[in-house]
Parts: structure tokens; sequence; C-alpha cells
């Protein structure tokens, strides 16, 4: 009866406590914070002495730590990394040594009460001055007056801390004798006589007075002993005398007929090394005090330390989202300072790390972490399988190409196009997007147990690229000069100046998710570019790439040479558009790839030239009029930001126009070998300076507008993003810049009213794309994700179109179709009208069964089973994505027309329909809802 | 061991820093080696169905397993090697049963650190149970059968051998073949019994020769210091139904890359190896001391072999995660796989095998069995082999056409369906389809049958002017013996006398060469004295030399030529042939004065040109030649061949003894001579070469060292 009463009555409280922490808000926690703003959807608060932020959300009355407010469960029980977790953001920089470090926002900050925290228009600005500004001996006076060391006494209040200072400091003054007081001191190194002349030097109180001599107590040997310390402690504090017999009359002066207490060296305990600083910081006691003691006694003044920082953040609500905005520009960092070893050096920060534990989920939390590699991935929280694995880290755009050379590529690796992550924690989730900065954005996820028990994401910035450069060091005497001096570490020219600002939204409920999430993004994309829904009357197009001409080197009476082989000429193309007209594909969007002088590596994009090889230019206008008349779509490609080719007489030059490494010299894209993964050195192609785009644009539009093109296809702008490292500062393209250009030279492409086809589909150019193909369709591969999820199309469906990679390599019919369908993807081909055993043995041979003549029926198949599903959603956003079961997903479009595709090879039943094995059904019952 | 982890490692962590700027294709998918021995890509062959960890079949993580198989009845053992166990899964990966341990004799026993094992056809277990010293065999229940422990034989096993099992194969007649730690004669042979048997196939060691003259030579310091030619040890093996045992090599002291053999009952290595290069994993490999930023350097390290149907078999190799599969004639079907921390790269891979049409594969690094489902495209190339070993010709054709629209990088398919055109008689299409696939053996069966109807076609055409040719040759012959009988006094006794005009003049020294070359000691005499030759007819000469072999480079048939046309440089071909030659004037010129040549640099220069001569028209015709013969017929060509060179360098060694006049010792000492002194000087060139190199290192060392410190 007894166990049965406890037993329910356990029941009940665990009932009560998982209620209270799921259900009711976690309220409780703001009792130490104070609320900075509010408006109808959240209200700020902050922690004034610690500075952590906290947003309530009103419509769940939930709230949003910036730190994790309970700690309880946390394995890290002390020390800086458990603190560490409650700082807004962590600095890292480089010393001239080469090692790394970090300040972190809290321990380097708040801790030592180095910021102030001001009101601004919707939320608050928190200043940060990161570093101690003086080392725990600058509060310290090796000598000081007796006044004002018994002031300084008075204010300490502690008994323990008073009795140390008493114990540890001596009392001296030196009071003028008659005769020679050190008659009989002999003391190594020094003569008395010379430096103290006939005053003596008397302890009146301290620990010398206590020592115990033993045997030897004799007056001589105090003296000498006190001697001793009092040159040694003067030789610790000058810079300029480093033995005894270095110090001069001058020096003992200020003692003479006056009362000074010295710390002298070796007389106290080692354990009250610590414990002194921070007496004397608590008594008020100041490093400018300090130096007035020390001058006074002509001891070298404390030095500030050189490595300080001042960072300010940002925090305001607007509207339903949490803004925070770092304005990179003011950061303060030490130029020229002299470092503790007399060196003078500039300590530029390298990268910072924004919220690192904002919404971080702990142990017991379950949801997913949202990561957009690629078309997106999560990452369930807590998953103990993957703690063996490396964590994600993924820069937004790839990596920098221009940081270094890359030598050799193994992996795909991650690939993030858009800037945006969320975690998703129960029935709540959080998503942030990245608005400015993004370019220099990287994200991090990370499961608990990997270093601490909180599952996160967050995103940092890359301020100032870096990279290390080896130099061939000389041979000396057999021996190659150490590894570490052959290191040299260099930086952009100066750090980013430009604003960071992450925006933070909130979910709850069914929008808690990957869904929820893409819903907002996309409102946000439209808030912020105005993309504009496609037209309610337009049909699902076909992507249709045709390769133009490919070069190879073929022997031409008897002597090698590059020749263009016609992959597909124009009247070719003509051909190959107008059979798939004729079976009844109408909404033709073709890529024309290789179309001018070189084919696919095409020359220098300032001067535009057909290739003999594939027609003349009757033929092209031909073609153009064919598709005009068609309403078939040419958008032939051009690579604007490679240099394939560099001849003498174009206007490109390796030195003026390429952009420039770290390491100095130019850009190179390589390729590389797919067996031993090196680069191939033959095969490279200069990158072009952004800074060079919106010449080379004016430039090409010159040409191009001759010859009637409706639009243009972009086959890298849409695909990297990359920095110009040039020294001087106005030629330096930082990588936001470089973004920047890159929409610049969109924007003014679309100015000339051509239409946009890019390749890649980073988000820079969806202002501007009409479509996109090589977008991301998968997730990556990585292990460390549990689903793959297409968030990218999520977003963009019914806005802009879009493709993955051309489906003709993988012949895999029915995958390639529910993949489509499941994505709302467009399909897209490569094609050729050569037979696909043209590329044999040419730099194109990754371009695989292209002949057209065996995929057109494959596509005209797919095409109309695909356009049959998706013709009624072209206007539709993806509204909401579902993984039902593995291998199984749902896809609901705005309209309600819902898409359950199976990719499995097995019948899938639920709520009483049945989708087949490889197969799909199209549910219409929530329409109009 | 730890070293290659740490490679692996510093490869993990670059693998998420790197990143996929060009066409993501390449990263992806298969690959296959051409002819020229460049991988070249192809379709993806395998897509990444699951993965299964220990914990998703509820037995806990799996701690660095080390061996799996597949048995007849699809059950798949897992030899978990950390936690002493075997995990048993039946065909969709569900667990079927933990092996913890046995019982022998009433009480537990269990393993420590199993290694390797095997399951019989009718179910028994073999487990290398390398710990324990032994190998275990349970039955079909997981009831102890017996022991196979401490192997015993006075003459091949000595007193303090320690067993230490490492793989286990079991053939039909339950004969057991162990690969042991430490064991180098192969594979250690038991008889049904568990009774040891003897050594089989052991590797054979075949150093090649250039090498061992090298260490003849050697001291016994450096001898010490040089790689000893150990011979290796099995790293796994698989056997096939007829009982051939599949084994691979790990390690890379074998050079002549013999790391898979198939091994028949005797113990004899009878693997087909008629691929472009015998299977051996990577053909392209780079070497730390050239490439010192690359992280994995070296050959293919294999570790293990799985013989799938129609004697396909695929190999694992650890160094770059990729499984490479080979047909029965060790042709490279497919390369795929890469060191990452991606679904589908193997960053550990232990052990391979196959469930159905799937792969499994081990991976000690993740602890997971990575299941990889074929692509339609591997089915194809399945297919095409089945329908070949069947002898449906046409079905497989039809597959290796099909291969070929996904992959026309696929030189097999193309000799495939050349195959196929050859039985139909399209002998011309044949050739060109053997041609694409670089298969010379096709290509020369094709050209044969096609040359054979070809005559057949036109005997009477050949017949006709291979008669009017006769007739004429005969008639012009008969003219201008005729001619010159009527004006005896101007062809007999005739003085030479030099034309005046320099064309003519130039002409008849041409002309003089082909008497010089068929009366070579009446020719160079008069070359020299008579001042028959000159430099320009010499030049002339030498020029023709290098277009042969420019001509050479790229119009000698395919059969006979291995060069990339792509690869051909006029210049460097040029070179190739003047370099060699105006080394050897002036090193034999400054020989020749040192013992009393009496000829001058024009002599020599003059005597070795046109000793040249049946270079040029002999090479010239065989090149024509070459395009109609077939592979049967190369020993005339290469004989040919080497008549235009032995013709040659007797001339040229005529030539110079004339100019000299010497004695035969004297010009042989001097001729031998200027051969060393031609490789002293192209040593001392390379050094100069090198030295400069390093001194431009230098120098732009310091410039670099001084932008970036200062």
């Amino acid at each position: 009866m007894k166990n049965a009463f406890f037993r329910s009555l356990s029941l009940t409280i665990l009932a009560l406590v998982l209620c209270c922490t799921s259900a009711v808000a976690n309220e409780e926690y703001l009792s130490k914070y104070t609320l900075v703003s509010e408006n109808e959807y959240l209200q700020l608060y902050v922690n004034e002495e610690t500075t952590e932020i906290a947003v309530l959300d009103k419509s769940t009355n939930y709230v949003w730590f910036s730190s994790p407010p309970d700690l309880s469960m946390e394995r890290i029980k002390r020390g800086s990394a458990r603190e560490g977790m409650r700082a807004l953001l962590s600095l890292s920089y480089y010393t001239p040594d080469r090692s790394a470090r970090t300040l972190n926002s809290y321990v380097d900050s708040v801790l030592n009460e180095e910021f102030t925290i001001t009101p601004v228009d919707g939320g608050i600005r928190i200043d940060y001055l990161l570093g101690k500004r003086w080392p725990d001996d600058a509060y310290v006076p090796a000598m000081i007056r007796k006044e004002k060391f018994e002031a300084v006494l008075e204010k300490v209040e502690d008994k323990f801390d008073r009795e140390i200072l008493e114990e540890d400091y001596t009392l001296l003054t030196l009071v003028e004798t008659a005769g020679d007081p050190y008659e009989k001191v002999n003391v190594y190194g020094i003569d008395p006589q010379r430096v103290f002349g006939n005053w003596d030097l008397i302890p009146l109180s301290g620990p010398v007075l206590t020592r115990s001599y033993g045997l030897r107590d004799t007056p001589e040997e105090r003296k000498k002993y006190l001697l001793e310390r009092l040159s040694d402690t003067i030789i610790l504090y000058r810079n300029d005398i480093d033995m005894r017999n270095l110090i001069t009359a001058e020096d003992v002066e200020h003692m003479k007929n006056a009362e000074v207490y010295v710390l002298l060296d070796g007389t106290y305990p080692r354990f009250d090394k610590d414990e002194i600083p921070r007496i004397f910081r608590e008594a008020g006691y100041t490093p400018e005090d300090v130096i007035e003691d020390h001058i006074a006694a002509r001891l070298d003044p404390p030095i500030p330390n050189p490595e300080v920082f001042t960072i300010p953040i940002i925090v305001t609500i607007d509207g339903p989202n949490l803004v925070v905005t770092i304005p990179a520009g003011e950061i303060e960092y030490p130029i020229d300072v002299v470092t503790k070893d007399g060196e003078i050096a500039t300590f530029m920060p390298q990268s910072l790390d924004l919220l690192p534990y904002f919404g971080a989920a702990d142990t017991a939390a379950e949801g997913y972490i949202f990561v957009p590699d690629r078309s997106g991935a999560l990452i369930r929280l807590n998953n103990q399988n993957k703690l063996t694995l490396p964590s994600f880290l993924g820069s937004v755009y790839g990596v920098d190409r221009s940081i270094a050379p890359q030598q050799e590529r193994i992996a795909r690796g991650s690939l993030i196009r858009l800037p945006v992550y969320g975690l998703k924690n129960g029935d709540r989730a959080f998503f942030s997007i990245i608005e400015d900065g993004q370019a220099l954005a990287y994200i991090r996820a990370e499961l608990a147990g990997k270093t601490d028990s909180f599952n996160k994401v967050s995103c940092g910035f890359t301020l100032t690229p870096r990279t290390t450069i080896t130099l061939w060091g000389v041979r000396e005497e057999g021996e190659i000069t150490s590894r570490d001096d052959r290191l040299v570490d260099v930086y952009q020219t100066r750090p980013y100046q430009g604003d960071i600002t992450v925006r933070i939204a909130f979910l709850s409920g069914d929008e808690a998710g990957y869904s929820g999430m893409a819903n907002l993004y996309r409102s946000y994309l439209i808030d912020r570019y105005g993309l504009s829904r496609v037209a309610s009357d337009s049909t699902v197009p076909l992507y249709l790439e045709l390769i133009g001409g490919i070069h190879k080197q073929e022997v031409v009476r008897g002597a090698p040479r590059e020749v263009i082989d016609p992959l597909t000429s124009y009247a070719q193309a003509q051909e190959i558009i107008s059979d798939l007209l004729e079976s009844g594909v109408e909404n033709i969007k073709v890529r024309y790839v290789g179309w001018t002088k070189g084919g696919v590596h095409h020359y220098f994009a300032d001067k535009l030239e057909l290739e003999k090889a594939l027609g003349t230019r009757d033929e092209l206008d031909q073609l153009i009029g064919f598709a005009k008349e068609h309403g078939v779509e040419i958008y032939p490609d051009i690579d604007l930001l490679t240099v394939y080719r560099n001849t003498l007489f174009d206007g490109f030059r390796l030195g003026r126009d390429a952009a420039r490494y770290l390491n100095k010299d130019a850009v190179h894209v390589y390729d590389y070998n797919i067996a031993t993964f090196q680069r191939i050195p033959e095969q490279r192609y200069a990158a072009v300076s952004p800074r060079r785009l919106e010449r080379l644009v004016s430039q090409f539009l010159k040409g191009f507008s001759n010859y009637g093109f409706g639009g243009v296809s972009l086959r890298s702008m849409g695909r990297v993003v990359y920095s110009d490292f040039r020294e001087g500062l106005q030629e330096l393209v930082d990588r936001q810049q470089a973004a920047q250009m890159i929409q610049a030279a969109m924007d003014s492409l679309r100015s000339e009213g051509l239409l946009l086809m890019v390749s890649g589909g980073n988000d820079i150019a969806f202002p501007y794309a009409k479509h996109i193909v090589g977008a991301p369709t998968e997730g990556s591969n990585m292990h460390f994700f549990d689903e793959s999820v297409p968030f990218y199309q999520m977003a963009l469906h019914g806005y802009i179109n879009y493709a993955g990679e051309p489906l003709n390599p993988n012949s895999q019919y029915r995958q390639a179709l529910l993949k489509c369908l499941e994505t709302g993807s467009v399909p897209y081909y490569r094609w050729t009208y050569a037979d696909s055993a043209a590329v044999k043995d040419t730099l194109f041979n990754y371009l695989l069964s292209t002949n057209y003549t065996g995929w057109l029926d494959e596509a005209v198949a797919l095409y109309k089973e695909v356009s049959s599903v998706l013709n009624e959603v072209c206007d539709q956003a993806i509204v909401d994505h579902r993984k039902l079961d593995e291998g199984i997903y749902r896809t609901t479009y705005e309209n309600g027309l819902t898409v359950v595709v199976n990719y499995t090879t097995e019948d899938y039943s639920f709520d009483g329909v049945t989708v087949e094995a490889e197969s799909y059904i199209v549910l219409e019952k929530e329409r109009g809802q | 061991m730890t070293r290659l982890r740490t490679t692996l490692t510093i490869v993990i962590t670059l693998g998420i820093l790197a990143n996929a700027l060009c066409a993501s294709a390449l990263a992806q998918g298969s690959y296959t080696y051409s002819f020229q021995r460049e991988a070249v890509p192809g379709p993806e062959v395998y897509t990444h169905k699951r993965e299964v960890f220990g914990q998703t079949i509820g037995v806990g993580s799996f701690r660095e397993p080390e061996d799996l198989f597949v048995s007849s009845d699809n059950h798949v053992y897992v030899a978990d090697t950390g936690n002493n166990r075997i995990v048993i899964l039946d065909e969709g990966l569900n667990l079927v049963r933990v092996l913890d341990g046995f019982e022998v004799n009433g009480a537990m026993q269990s393993f420590r650190s199993p290694r390797g094992l095997f399951v019989t056809d009718e179910g028994d277990l073999y487990v290398a149970d390398y710990g324990n010293a032994r190998v275990v065999v349970l039955d079909r229940q997981g009831e102890f059968v017996k022991f196979i422990e401490n192997p015993r034989d006075e003459e091949l096993i000595p007193e303090s051998f320690l067993f230490k099992p490492l793989k286990v194969v079991v053939d039909r007649s339950r004969r057991v073949y162990v690969i042991a730690e430490g064991v180098l004669e192969g594979f250690m042979e038991f008889d049904e019994y568990g009774v040891f048997s003897g050594f089989i196939g052991a590797p054979r060691v075949s150093p090649d020769p250039l090498e061992l003259l090298w260490r003849r030579i050697m001291t016994d310091e450096q001898k010490k210091r040089s790689v000893m030619f150990l011979p290796t040890e099995y790293s796994n093996a698989d056997i096939d139904s007829r009982g051939f045992i599949y084994a691979t090599i790990a390690g890379t002291t074998t050079e002549s890359g013999h790391v898979i053999r198939k091994l028949n009952p005797s113990g004899a290595d009878v693997l087909r190896r008629n691929g472009f290069t015998a299977p051996r994993g990577d053909v392209d490999v780079i070497f730390q001391e050239q490439y010192l930023t690359a992280s994995i350097t070296g050959r293919s390290y294999l570790v293990d072999i799985v013989v799938r149907d129609n004697g396909i078999y695929s190999v694992l190799d650890l160094r770059r995660g990729r499984v490479f599969t080979y047909d029965d004639d060790g042709h490279l079907l497919y390369a795929f796989g890469a060191p990452t921390v991606e679904k589908g790269g193997l960053r550990a891979p232990s052990a391979i095998d196959t469930l159905g049409d799937d792969l499994l594969i081990l991976d000690k690094g993740l602890n997971a069995i990575a299941v990889l489902e074929p692509t339609q495209y591997t089915k194809t190339i399945h297919a095409a082999i089945e329908h070949l070993q069947a002898g449906r010709y046409d079905e497989s054709t039809e597959m290796w056409r099909e291969a070929l629209r996904l992959n026309p990088n696929l030189d097999i398919a193309y000799s495939g369906v050349g195959r196929s055109l050859l039985n139909q008689g399209q002998f011309a299409e044949a050739m060109r389809m053997y041609r694409l696939g670089s298969d010379r053996r096709g290509f020369s069966k094709a050209l044969r049958l096609y040359r054979r109807d070809w005559v057949d076609e036109n005997f009477a055409l050949i017949f006709t002017l291979a008669v009017l040719l006769i007739v004429a040759v005969v008639v012009i012959r008969v003219m201008v013996i005729r001619r010159r009988s009527a004006r005896p006094q101007e062809y007999r006794r005739q003085v030479f006398k030099r034309s005046d005009h320099w064309l003519k003049a130039y002409l008849e020294d041409l002309k003089y060469a082909f008497y010089v070359i068929v009366h070579p000691f009446d020719g160079f005499w008069d070359l020299k004295y008579e001042k028959r030759g000159s430099i320009a007819s010499a030049l002339t000469i030498l020029v023709c030399v290098s277009i042969t072999y420019i001509l050479a480079y790229q119009y000698t048939g395919f059969i006979f030529n291995y060069n990339d046309i792509r690869r051909l440089n006029i210049y460097m071909e040029l070179i190739s042939v003047l370099l060699p030659f105006l080394l050897w004037c002036g090193v034999n010129l400054a020989l020749t004065s040192l013992a009393e040549g009496k000829g001058s640099f024009r002599d020599i220069f003059i005597a070795t040109a046109y000793g040249l001569v049946p270079v040029v028209l002999i090479r010239i015709p065989l090149v024509a030649l070459s395009n109609v013969i077939t592979l049967e017929e190369g020993a005339f060509y290469y004989a040919l061949m080497a008549i235009s060179v032995i013709w040659s360098g007797f001339l040229v060694f005529v030539g110079l003894q004339t100019a000299h006049e010497y004695d035969f010792r004297t010009n042989l000492f001097t001729c031998v001579l200027t051969g060393v002194g031609m490789a002293v000087v192209v040593f001392m060139c390379l050094l100069f070469v090198n030295v400069l190199a390093q001194t431009f290192g230098f120098v732009n060392t310091i410039y670099t060292e001084m932008t970036f410190r200062l």
C-alpha cells in the first residue's frame, strides 16, 4: 500500500517535472535578466552581469537563450571550457610565432568586467574588450611608499588578505650613519659602499625579520641576505640591469629617509603570487598607481598586455526576428604593438564565432540540426553512432579558392549554397539566415557528447583569410633548416570592414521543422530580393544542354595541331531541337555550351567569335530564328570567371587581370587526376579577378548583343565566389566584395534585357537568375548526416526553375523520374549530336553518354511524365516535405497537390493508399484547404 | 599501420576542407585505365544503399572488425575482432545470432581477436582465432567440431614457430588453407583431419635483372641498406567453385606487380593477365619523393579479394579505399571508391564480399558494413561477360553496346563489340572498334581477315598490277643496259667531276648515297677523297632521318604503334635525332684527334649521315608495311627494323674507319669510347642543368623570402 502510494507520488512528480520542462516555457531562468526591448512578437532580455541574451517568443512564451541556461547535465564541470559556453562570441587570432589563440567574450571580457552595454533602437549594443588590458603582475607594486601601502591595507577588507600583504612585503628604509655600515659585509657582485655609501639599509618589518638564519645568525649575514634580495629585486624589475654591479646609488635614492614597502624577490611564499594581484585589484589599486610607484622607485613600469581587441555586437529585435550585427569595421585590434618579446607585431583578428551556443539542445532533447550542405541535411540530436566522426564544418560557397593553391582533391567535401542553418528541438525550432558577411561565413554543427553535452549549430566568419607558406629552406651544413623557420604566415592586407548580420527566426508547432524553415526562407527571399512567382500559366520546361565544340590534339598533315571537334554544330542543334519539338516537347530551354571560338574551353570572352567548325553566322542566325519561332529559349553559355586560353592579343593579362592567391601568385583552377587525386599541372586555367568583371561584362555585351540571343547562361558565376588578395588596399577584393561584384555583373547582364541561367546556384544569384542548372539535388553523402532533405528546392519552387546535374550519364530512369517529382526539378539532359565516343581520349572524356539519339525517347517519356504531374504546380511553392519511411517521401505543394514517391523495390501502403514499388501517386484530396 | 592511419586522418581532414570546384562528375563515379595508363572516367558503378552498424542490429558497436564472409545460404558472418566474437546476419542483414564462444568438453571457450573466417557449403564455420593461435571449426549449429592448432613438421616448421592464423579458406575436399602471421612460404595447408601437410603457393620472388646486376656491384653495406627481396605474405584469399584460390598480397615489394594470384591445386599461379597491365590495383600511382604534399602515396595496398560469377573478381585497396573489379582475362572493368567520410567512401576497409548482386564492404574505421548496390551500367557489364562465357555472343554484344552507350571510355566494350562484328564479317568496322578499344590482338585478327577479303576481291587488279610492274622493271632494265652498252666509253673508267651548278652538284651528292650504302668501302673513300659528299646533302639525310622518325611515330600501323599521338611533339622528335647525332660527331672528333684520326669534323659528319641512309630507306616502307601486316607477321617487321639498324651501324663504322684511316681494332676502340664519351657528356649536361636549376631555385627562394619576410 505504502509502496503503491510512493510509486504514484513519484510518478506524479515525474510527470509534473516533465510537464514543467517541456510544456511550460523555461521562463524561470529569466530571473537574472532584464527586459531591454519588446515588440508584438518578441521580448529581448539581457543578463547585465554576464551579457547573455534571451529572447521570449510571445506566441509560445518560450525563451531562447544565447547560452544554455541549465548546465546541470554538462559533463565539463569547471574551467574556462564551461565558462566559455556563456559567451556571445569568440575571436581567434594568431601570434607572430604562429600559435593560434582564441578570446572568448565571457572568459576574456565579462570576467574581467571589460564590457559596456548601451541601449540602441530595438535592442542593445555590447562593446567587449577582449583580453586583459593589464596582466596580473601589473597590479603588484614591487616597491611602494609606506603611506600608500597603508592606504591600500585599509581598503582590504578580508583579514587574511591583509595578513598576506603584511607578511609578504618588507618595510625598508635607508638611514644615514656615521661610519661604514657595510664594513664586514661581502655581497657577491656588488660593492655596498659604492651604492649605499654611509646609508644603512634597515628592515623595519616583514619576512626578512622573521626569517631564521640558524647558526649563522649574525648582523652581517642578515645584512648580506637583505642586500642580495634587494639587488635581485631591482634586477628583476629593470630591463637594463642584468647584473648586480650595475646598480647605482641613484637606484636606491628614493629610500633615503623614507620608508618603502618592498616585495623582495624570494622572501614570500610562491602560492601568494596569484593572491597578491587579486588583493591589490580588489582594493582598487590600479596599474596606473603601480606605474607611479615604479617610476618613483626607478623600476620599469608594468607594460599593458598588447593582445587586446575591442569588438562591438548589436543585438536587436526586428519584427519576429532576432538580429545580431557585428560592425566588423569597428573591431579594433593591436596594430604595430610591442610584444612581450620586444618585437613589433600586428595581431589581425582571424576569425569570429558568433553565438556558438544559441539554442543549444541538451542531451535529453529530440529533434535535429539542419545544415544547408548541398540541398540540405539533417543531423539527429544526440546520435551516439556519429560521435567518432568529425563534426560538420562547411564554408558558405565552398572554400575560397584564392586562399592557397589546392594540391590535391580527394573528397567532394561539403558544399554550401545557402547561408542558413537551424535547429529543431522538440516542437520548437530556430532558423538563422546569414544576411551580411555570408561569403566569409562557415557553419559548424556538433553533437552532444563530442566536446560538451550540447547539440549546437552556429556560424563563424573569416575576418582575415590567412595561409601559411613554406619557403624552401637553404641547406645548412647538410641539414635543412628546421621546418618552423621556413613557414611564414600571410594574411589578407586588412580585415573585413563590412557588417556581419545574422537574422534568427523562431518556429513552433507544426512549422518547427525543415519545411517550416524553408517556408520562412522563401518569404525572406521574396521580401529581401523581391523574387516573383513564375507565370501561373507556365509549364515545366525541359533543360537541354548541347555541347558545341571541344578541342583535341590531332595530327594534321604530319604535324600535331589542336583542332575543334564539332560535337553539335549550329545546324545540328537545330535538328535536335526540331526532333524534340516533333516528339511533343514544347517548352525547351537550351543551354548551348562551347558555341564560340575554342569550343567548351573558349577564348577570353571580351571578344566573341564564332567557331568555324560549328558553322557559319548564317546557320547560327537560322538556329536563333528557328528557336524564336517555336518558342524555344536559347541560353548560350559563357564562362566569365575562368580563362581557358590565355592568348597574347586578348584583353586578359595574367599579371593584371587574374586574381591572386595570398602567396601573390595568380589564381588557377586545376583539373585533378581521378586516380592519384593530384592536380594536373598542364590542365590549369586562370581565374579572373572579380575586379575585372565589370569591364569584362561590358566588353562581352558589346559583342554578344549582335547575335540577338534572349538570354545567357553563366558557367561559373553562380558556382564560385573567390577573393583577389592583392596587396594594395585599393586593389584587394575580399570575398564579400567579390560576391557583390558578381551580383553587380549579373545585374548589368540582366539590365540589358537578358534572361539568366546560372549553374551551381549560390544564393547570390537568386535575385537575377531565371533558371538554375546543376543545383544541389541531394544532400551530401557524409556519414555525419542522417538524412538529406530538398530544402534548396523547397525554398525556390514556384519562383525559380531549377535542375540538378544532367540525367543522362546515369540510366536510372525510374530513380530520375521520382527525384524530379519529389523535388519539383526540371528534367535536364546534356546532349551532343556526335557519337559519344568523340570525347574518348580528350580532356572532355568526363562527358559520358551524350549522344542524343540514345536518349531522345527516354527523355521525351520522362519529360511527359514529369510535366503531367508538375505542370499544375509550376507556380506553387512546396510547403511541406516529409519522409514517410525509408525511401518514401511526400511532397505537398501550396495548392494542396501532394506527390508521394517510393524509391524502394517494395510496395508501400499508408492511410489506405498504396504506392507501388519505384513509383509514385498524386493525391489531390487536400486541395483547396 | 599507425602511419597509414595518420595518413588517413589527414586525408579525412583534407576531405572535409577540400571542395569541389569543377565538374562534380570527376570526383564521383568510376574509372578504368586506358592503354596509356591514364585513369579515364566512367559512370557511377555502385550506389550506397545503406550502412549497418553494430547498434542498428542491436549487438552494440563493432570494434575493428577484420573479416566478413557470405555463406552459400546468404548468411553474413562478421569477425568482430575487437569484441572477440562472430556476428551472424541473415540476408536482410538482420541479426541471426552472436557467437561469443563454444563448448569444448563441457567447458566454455571463447575467441580472442578472431581475424578471419570461412563458411563451407555445408555450413561449417572456420575461424582464424588469431589470439588463441588456432583455427576453430564449428558446425552449422555453432557446436564445436575441432581445432586446428600447433602445426608441426620437422622439416618445414622450426620448433619455435608460433601459429598465428590471419585468414582461412577451405576447399571442397575440406582441405584447409591458412594464411598465418610471419609465414612467408605461402599458405599453410592442412588436410581434412587438421594435420599440417605442407606449404602451397609461395610467392615467387622475381626481382628484375637490372636490379640483380646492381646488387652484384653493390657493397655489403649498400646491400643492407637497400630493400630486401623478401617474399611477401598473402593478405587475404578467396576460393572459387572449382577450387582455385585467389589471393592478394599486401605491400609493395613485388615490383613485378603480381600482387593478385590465382593458385591451382598444385600452387602454381595461373591468373590471366591479358589487360593493358597486370591486375594490381592502381596503375597510375605517385610516390612521396615526387609529391611532397600528397597525402596518399604508394601502390595499392590490397587487403581482400572476392571471386564473383563468371571469373570476375574484385579486390579491395586499403590505401585509397577502392575496389577494383577485373574479368577473368585480367581486364579492369571498373575501379571506384575514395577514402572519404562520405557514404560510399571507404576509410579503412578490411573485407569485401558479395551478397547477391550487392557488395558488402566491412569498414573497420567506421565499424560498419556498407551495402553497395550495382547500377544498371554495372549490371550491363556483368551481363555482357556472362553472355560471353556462355557463348551467347549476340546478347553479349548487345550488352557491350549498351555499356558503350553509357561509357564511351570503356575500352573492353569496344573489343567486345569488335568481336561480334568480326563474327558477322564486318571486318573494317571491327577494326575500327578494336582500334578504339586499343585491342591489338583483336585488331590483328580483323586485319588479317579484312586483308584476305580485300585480296580476294581485288585479285585481278593486283595480279595485273604485279605483272605490269615486273614487265616494266624488266623493260627499263633492258633499256638501261642497252643504252650503256651503246656508249661504253662514257661509263668505263669514268673520272668523277663535280658538277658546276650547285643544285646539280647537291643532287649528285645525294644520289651518291645510294652507291655508298651498297659499296661502303669504295663509297666512303670517295666521299672523303673525291669530295663526293657535302654538308648540305648530309644535313638533308639527317632531316630525312628525323622525318622518318616523326612519320613512324604517327603512321606506323596500329598494331605496332604504342605511341600516344596526342603527345607527339615535332621539335622534341627533331632534337632527339639531331642531338645524339651531333654529340656522336663531336665526341668522336675529340677522341680521334687524340688517336691520330685523319678525319675532320666534316668527314665524320658526312660519313655518319651517309651511314644512316638505310634507316630512312627501310623504315619508310616499313611504316607503310606495318599498316597491312598482322601481329603474327610482326617478326618480319621487327627483323627488318633490326636490319636497318645493323646495316646503318656497320656503315657508320666503316665510314669512320675510312675517314680516320684506322685499322679495324683502333676504330672499334674509338667507337666504343665515343659511346662512353657521349654518356659522360650527357651526364655532365644533366649535372649542369641540375646545378642551374638549383641556383635558380635558390635565387627564387631568396626573392620569395624577401617579399614575405620584409
